[in-house]
């Protein structure tokens, strides 16, 4: 009864119409995931709209869990049902694999004479002399000629058997690879601003994500934003967009040193590098009318609309007081890439607040100071550019890019090292040598008929002329 | 775009269209002998049309896949460049132009209407991951054109022939020049197998290009997700057509109505889906 279980499962699960149902399951899902919002893909306020506009669908969208269809359990059920049938389906082609390359397959004229492929051909040579001439014929050909008494069994591109069961194990290899990569995982956004240095470790991310495998494993090296090119130009002065030069230090020595923009990494330890937004962050520092500093902070101004204007809210340490800015250059940034932006007169709206009440509303240039009330001023100091640094670990990449390799290898085996194979019977009675003659290919068998019937013309010359 | 390309880009066009013409009125009339002068306008058209690319190219220090009309103007050539040499190798299914030919008229016309200016590539853009992206899809989609071309022919052979045992009794001249129906469904698989060799590379050069580009190798943007179930939908063909016996009509039918899945994933998802590939996508 066990046995019989164990049979149906394994019956089940190498079906390969059942591999084919999946696939078009896996087809039809993902289609539906491309035509719902997917929250992972969106941005929070583009997202929340879609709920908001949709308030019905989004529900029962996100209750299905198609909201986040790729990691939903049913996706990822579909997923592994089809990884267990191609492993079924792999152990089988292997185990057929190996046997036909093993195997010597001589056949007797029974046999040659119902293949597609099949000749007859009288001499009244001797056997021994018949059966150089073929092997003489079909090594020249490429053929592998394996020989006993009165038959020939000649092969070619006998490792292309294997070309289906690699292309299986590389499916297989390829989705462990990115499973082993995803739990392993881990991604986050580092902010930066020019000359400031950060220690890679979990607090210092804005937003993190860790894969269940990943056990905060962070190397704790530094990281420093030298200094930030918001459009930055090569040598022959192509423009390649906004671009970070970024230095890692570890134990206190520089050990790395690269400008990052985008399809320009950088990578230590793993860890890559990826350029992200940017923006102008003005320094503030409140003093007291003596001129004592109260608090000061370089306050990250984003452009959210590309206007050019970059906007912040802030807090000024614990003095309870808060508020606004906007700040933008006077000159396009574009226009210097080897001198600080700061030198290109930045000009600062403000408003500041008191415990709510609005105390100061006016405009700052560039190391101008306000009073905001009686006894302290606000002062905008300096003004550098920041910049988020998308940052990924990823193990599984360099192991997906060899699945890549490996499965295009694979089918280029499948597609273009085509097993053939030709056998041969040589009879003799009354004088006459008969010699049963058929070959095959495994694939494209029309095609193979040009390649077959050239052979047996170069038989037949050789077998009456001694030459091709 | 400069003046000489764009009469390069016309004078192929045109040449294309007499080629159209021509294969179309040699399959309707069965006008087998005229067929040269349909290949002959399509080589003559390459030649112009490759000029016209190589022109834009040094004029836009890129090759032809930033806006719409070098993305389809590249489809277009890769298409009659795999069909000719197809036709060269294969000599008997000269006659599958009649599909192949219009199909590229059609991205050439298509082309002709979106803006010619030359746009400086995105930093995005500038990879040779993507290089070989665009490329390998351009070959994969010149394959599958070629292979729903003999698909077609099939077809029309299959059904004035009634079947294959019959097809040397009653089949007329132009028919019995087309290759056997045998050779015509191992050429399609083969077409179709090259097409899902090089959808294969396309895929894992774009994902090279992601992961430099955005830091995930990927990431179930709609244009990946499409050019996923294109793969999957070639990887069944060759299954049905290995496991399940699926050959002839059947197969061919299915690789007719399969170029659709890959057109749509190559051409229509920018215009339908908002994600990654868009903007660059409808440009």
């Amino acid at each position: 009864m066990d046995f019989n279980i164990t049979e149906k499962i394994s019956i089940f699960f190498k079906s390969r119409t059942l591999a084919i149902v999946l696939i078009l399951l896996i087809i039809i899902f993902s289609i539906i995931g491309t035509h719902i919002p997917q929250e992972s893909q969106l941005k929070p306020d583009v997202y929340n709209t879609w709920k908001t506009n949709h308030p019905t669908q989004a529900a029962i969208f996100e209750k299905l869990g198609f909201t986040h269809l790729f990691s939903s359990f049913i996706f990822l059920s579909l997923a592994l049902l089809l990884f267990i049938n191609t492993l079924f389906c792999t152990r089988n082609m292997l185990n057929s694999a190996f046997r036909r390359l093993g195997n010597k397959q001589y056949q007797k004229n029974a046999f040659i004479s119902g293949l597609e492929n099949s000749n007859v051909i009288k001499t009244e040579k001797e056997h021994k002399s018949v059966i150089s001439a073929i092997s003489y014929v079909l090594k020249s050909r490429g053929y592998k000629v394996s020989q006993e008494e009165n038959s020939i069994f000649a092969q070619k591109n006998r490792l292309g058997v294997m070309g289906t069961s690699l292309f299986h194990v590389c499916i297989l290899f390829i989705i462990a690879a990115s499973v082993y990569g995803s739990t392993g995982r881990m991604e986050g956004d580092m902010r930066l601003i020019e000359g400031q240095t950060l220690r890679e470790e979990h607090g210092n991310y804005m937003f993190i994500n860790e894969g269940p495998f990943f056990n905060e494993q962070h190397r704790k090296f530094d990281i420093s934003l030298e200094k930030f090119y918001p459009d930055y130009k090569d040598e022959a002065g192509t423009p390649l967009g906004p671009a970070g030069k970024l230095a890692i230090t570890e134990n206190g020595k520089n050990v790395k040193t690269g400008i990052v923009y985008l399809n320009n990494l950088m990578t230590y330890k793993g860890y890559t590098f990826l350029g992200n937004v940017y923006g102008l962050a003005p320094l503030l520092i409140l003093i007291n009318q003596d001129g004592a500093v109260i608090s000061g902070s370089y306050i990250t101004a984003s452009d959210l609309d590309n206007s050019g204007r970059y906007v912040a809210s802030f807090e000024m340490g614990d003095t309870g007081l808060e508020g606004g800015l906007m700040v933008y250059m006077t000159s396009p940034l574009t226009q210097k890439i080897t001198q600080s932006d700061a030198e290109q007169t930045p000009i600062m709206f403000l408003k500041v607040f008191d415990k709510g009440k609005e105390i100061y509303d006016g405009t700052l240039r560039l190391n101008e100071t306000a009073k905001i009330n009686d006894d302290k001023y606000l002062g905008f100091y300096g003004i550098k550019y920041w910049s988020n640094f998308y940052v990924v670990k990823d193990k599984g990449t360099l192991l997906v890019y060899a699945g890549i390799v490996l499965i295009t290898a694979s089918l280029m085996v499948i597609f273009f090292v085509i097993p053939k194979k030709v056998w041969v019977e040589v009879t003799n009675e009354g004088g006459i040598t008969e010699v049963y003659i058929g070959g095959r290919a495994d694939k494209f068998r029309s095609l193979y008929e040009e390649e077959y019937y050239d052979i047996i013309s170069k038989i037949e010359a050789r077998l009456s002329n001694g030459t091709d | 775009m400069g003046q000489i390309d764009w009469i390069m880009y016309l004078t192929a066009t045109t040449l294309y269209a007499l080629s159209s013409v021509i294969y179309i009125y040699c399959l309707v009339f069965k006008k087998e002998e005229r067929i040269n002068i349909a290949v002959n306008s399509a080589l003559i058209g390459l030649l112009f049309h490759s000029v016209s690319i190589a022109l834009r190219w040094i004029e836009t220090g890129h090759g032809p896949y930033i806006s719409m009309f070098e993305v389809l103007s590249k489809y277009a050539w890769f298409s009659v460049v795999i069909f000719l040499l197809a036709q060269q190798k294969y000599e008997k299914i000269k006659s599958a132009g009649f599909i192949v030919m219009p199909v590229a008229l059609l991205m050439m016309g298509v082309g002709s209407t979106y803006p010619k200016d030359i746009q400086m590539i995105p930093a995005s853009l500038r990879s040779y991951w993507l290089i070989a992206h665009v490329g390998f899809a351009s070959l994969a989609f010149g394959s599958v054109l070629v292979a729903v071309g003999i698909a077609a022919l099939y077809i029309l052979k299959e059904r004035r022939s009634g079947s294959i045992a019959g097809e040397s009794g009653d089949a007329d001249s132009f028919y019995n020049r087309l290759p056997s129906l045998k050779v015509m469904d191992e050429l399609m698989y083969r077409f179709v197998a090259s097409g899902l060799l090089f959808l294969t590379i396309m895929i894992g050069a774009g994902a090279i290009w992601a992961n430099q580009t955005w830091g995930r190798y990927w990431g179930w943007d709609p244009i990946e997700t499409w050019s996923l179930v294109s793969w999957f939908t070639y990887a069944i063909c060759l299954h049905l057509r290995m496991n399940a016996g699926w050959t002839g009509k059947r197969i061919a039918w299915y690789i007719i109505f399969s170029i659709f899945v890959l057109a749509f994933s190559a051409f229509g998802v920018g215009y339908v889906y908002s994600g990654l590939h868009t903007s660059y996508l409808t440009s």
